[in-house]
């Protein structure tokens, strides 16, 4: 197996334009999908795209260890989703939506939300221009405007704790890769991870109260 | 070992002892007060400035710091205690009159009394002793952007104490609303916090650079204001109110203190701030928006659980003003206030949760005749409600009328604004009184429980007694005052 360092310089490639896109994509699909699957995917597929860009701000040992953090994060939060009843037991082929307590803020419908993605788009591109982030390089900083926007929307749009929780730690990401240019301190960097899996575990343990209260119901 | 190390590690060390420990309720609750106690005991020993280094960082407590920490200390064994009450007290009795089979309705609604929220939740007592821990680590922590973390940590914390360990229940605020709520919300404050630390450092190598204070004042305006659930950032308060009373009063009569004493200490190591006038006019106009919208939504609220929600809040903008007036007397004032507050938000955090384990709800509409069938009870949760209204005799206006003469010095109008939500929070609990009175719309209860009663009586006195001695109180708070140096301290008349 090739060391770490020769890994980072084969996928080199990652590290700019395609991590970007791929983390507009992947915010994009946790605020339009209703899957927990793929919102999950999507979750994971974005701490792996932040670890790439994060090669480029910090040495690449601590950001394997932030991606490594993520992958912990989603694993609690996949055991979490398998044990709450929200699977129907009906047609296997139909998607696994969210539950009745997971429920948007109000109604809002696929279109409504696209529209809401491409208007924070907007406000991220004149965002970027008016106020460039410090010490971060262009595409970088659209990153992290873009995963700091589209966390708080999905923040916005939904009151459960699944939605909001992928929200919320969607806002995180995009703000530690920020962070990480103006701070490189390793305790620090330490503290946030564990403030980030504390944050899973609240997020699993809110999710699981829902569970409880579903069966309270029933 | 003379370092603060030992405040933080001790709280933290025995909540999962604690927690063990919570199939005995009696010896969870006095394990977690004796350490909250032993806890305050040993900071009182400790000589100040006495530092010590973990991971290379500076933990070190001054006397103001020292203070901050007995005060939290007291006040979270008081809850601890209160908690352990509440779930000790009977559940609502059948009145003698009722027969067993007095049909279907009234069964119904004696099966709600005993379901949520009636079940007093004590699981928050371990958590709260790690909250504690956390906080302890916040004043002991020289760098700000290490108590920043430590803080958002126990905020984390806090967020399952207010889950609990109970299911949600469906006519409440929603499911696991509360704790999301204040999650996403501390998770907010987080960065403002980090980034303002950043401006610190760059500060400290630029000491020159006076554009720096503007978006460091403004971070920390923003960050303060989402933490302490000012307005805007206000949801998660009725909320949390509405899930666990004693949640709320514990997260405001701990977190809030060391929230303020941060803002405190921060201005003090960090004069160039105060170059900015800024701070202080964003800590007025705060103050009094959070103070008029805490009032007036105290006056439209139908239930007690909301009232003490909207009343805290209204509170929370009269110590913002006080604090904004930046005077020797405005912070003894809010220093007085600060007391005030947490005896009368633990007395009716108490009262509401009594209450709801007693009968069915905290909805006015459900206590016509609560005042004669629960004396005690009744009159402890209005004059808790009335201090917080800072309606004299009691404690509260002892801390408002400090205030109110400051603000009309510098500004007539918000003193008026400031009086006028202390009056809109009184009329408020002023239909809770009429409501306590109305006609009977529960006569199967009996009277109330006698230990929570008894223990509302002493803290209802000591309400009233601080409101009519408030001297007493003046000189652990003047020692207090003289530490903070920016201000130059002379003793307020």
């Amino acid at each position: 197996m090739p060391p770490l360092s020769e890994l980072i310089a084969r996928l080199a490639f990652l590290t700019t334009g395609p991590a970007v896109a791929g983390l507009v994509v992947t915010a994009s699909l946790i605020i339009l999908l209703r899957d927990w699957r793929t919102s999950l995917a999507a979750l994971l597929a974005q701490y792996l795209l932040t670890g790439f860009l994060l090669t480029r701000l910090i040495t690449p040992e601590v950001a394997t260890v932030k991606t490594l953090v993520g992958a912990l994060v989603g694993l609690i939060l996949y055991l979490t989703a398998r044990r709450r009843p929200w699977d129907r037991p009906g047609n296997p082929y139909e998607p696994y939506r969210l539950p009745p307590t997971d429920q948007e803020a109000f109604p809002v419908s696929a279109p409504f939300r696209l529209l809401a993605l491409i208007l924070t788009g907007l406000v991220v591109h004149s965002l970027l221009n008016s106020y460039p982030p410090p010490e971060v390089p262009r595409d970088i900083g659209f990153a992290c405007y873009w995963l700091t926007l589209m966390g708080l929307l999905t923040m916005i749009l939904t009151t459960g704790p699944w939605k909001a929780g992928l929200g919320l730690l969607t806002f995180m990401t995009g703000f530690e890769l920020f962070y990480a240019a103006l701070e490189s301190s390793l305790s620090v960097m330490g503290f946030l991870e564990i403030i980030s899996l504390f944050m899973a575990l609240a997020i699993a343990y809110l999710v699981m109260a829902g569970k409880a209260e579903g069966r309270e119901e029933q | 070992m003379a370092s603060p190390l030992p405040l933080i590690i001790l709280p933290l060390a025995m909540a999962p002892v604690v927690y063990v420990l919570g199939r005995w309720p009696v010896v969870a609750f006095l394990s977690a007060s004796v350490t909250a106690l032993a806890t305050a005991g040993l900071c009182l020993r400790l000589p100040a400035n006495n530092s010590a280094y973990v991971l290379g960082r500076e933990l070190a407590l001054d006397h103001s710091g020292q203070m901050v920490i007995v005060f939290i200390l007291g006040t979270a064994a008081i809850l601890f205690f209160c908690a352990w009450l509440t779930s000790q007290s009977p559940g609502p009795p059948r009145h003698p009159s009722a027969e067993p089979g007095a049909g279907p309705a009234q069964e119904r609604r004696q099966a709600a009394a005993m379901s949520w929220p009636n079940q007093p939740d004590t699981s928050f007592i371990p958590l709260g002793l790690a909250i504690l821990g956390l906080l302890n680590g916040v004043v002991a922590m020289r760098p700000f952007l290490f108590a920043a973390l430590l803080l958002e940590i126990a905020a984390i914390v806090a967020v399952f104490a207010i889950q609990g360990n109970r299911p949600e229940r469906a006519e409440g605020p929603g499911p696991t609303r509360a704790g999301l709520k204040y999650l996403t919300m501390t998770a907010l404050a987080l960065p403002c916090f980090l980034i303002a630390a950043w401006l610190f450092e760059l500060h400290a190598r630029y000491p020159h650079n006076a554009a720096l204070a503007e978006p460091t004042v403004i971070l920390l305006a923003l960050g303060f204001a989402i933490l302490l659930g000012a307005v805007p950032f206000q949801a998660w308060l009725p909320a949390v109110a509405v899930r666990s009373p004693l949640v709320m009063a514990f997260l405001i009569g701990t977190v809030h203190p060391v929230l303020f004493w941060l803002m405190i200490s921060l201005l003090q190591r960090n004069p160039w701030l105060m170059v900015d006038s800024r701070a202080f006019q964003l800590l007025t106009l705060g103050g009094l928006v959070t103070a008029w919208v805490g009032g007036l939504l105290a006056l439209s609220q139908q239930d007690f659980g909301r009232l003490l929600a909207y009343a805290a809040l209204s509170e929370l903008g009269c110590i913002l003003v006080g604090l904004g007036m930046a005077s020797t007397a405005g912070l003894t004032a809010i220093a007085l206030q600060w007391v005030n507050r947490s005896l009368a938000l633990v007395l009716t955090s108490l009262g509401v949760t009594t209450l709801r384990r007693y009968t069915s709800s905290d909805a006015f509409a459900n206590l016509g005749h609560g005042a004669r069938r629960m004396p005690l009870l009744s009159a402890g949760l209005l004059v808790g409600l009335f201090s917080l209204a800072g309606v004299p005799p009691t404690g509260g206006f002892a801390g408002r009328w400090p205030i109110y003469n400051l603000v009309y010095k510098a500004n007539p109008l918000y003193a008026l604004a400031l009086a006028l939500s202390g009056g809109a929070v009184a009329l408020g609990c002023w239909r809770g009184l009429l409501a306590l009175f109305g006609p009977d719309t529960q006569p199967e209860w009996g009277r109330e429980p006698l230990p929570p009663a008894i223990v509302m009586l002493i803290l209802t006195l000591l309400c009233l007694a601080w409101g009519l001695f408030p001297q007493l109180l003046s000189p652990p708070i003047w020692k207090w005052v003289e530490s903070v140096t920016w201000l130059g301290f002379s003793h307020p008349t």
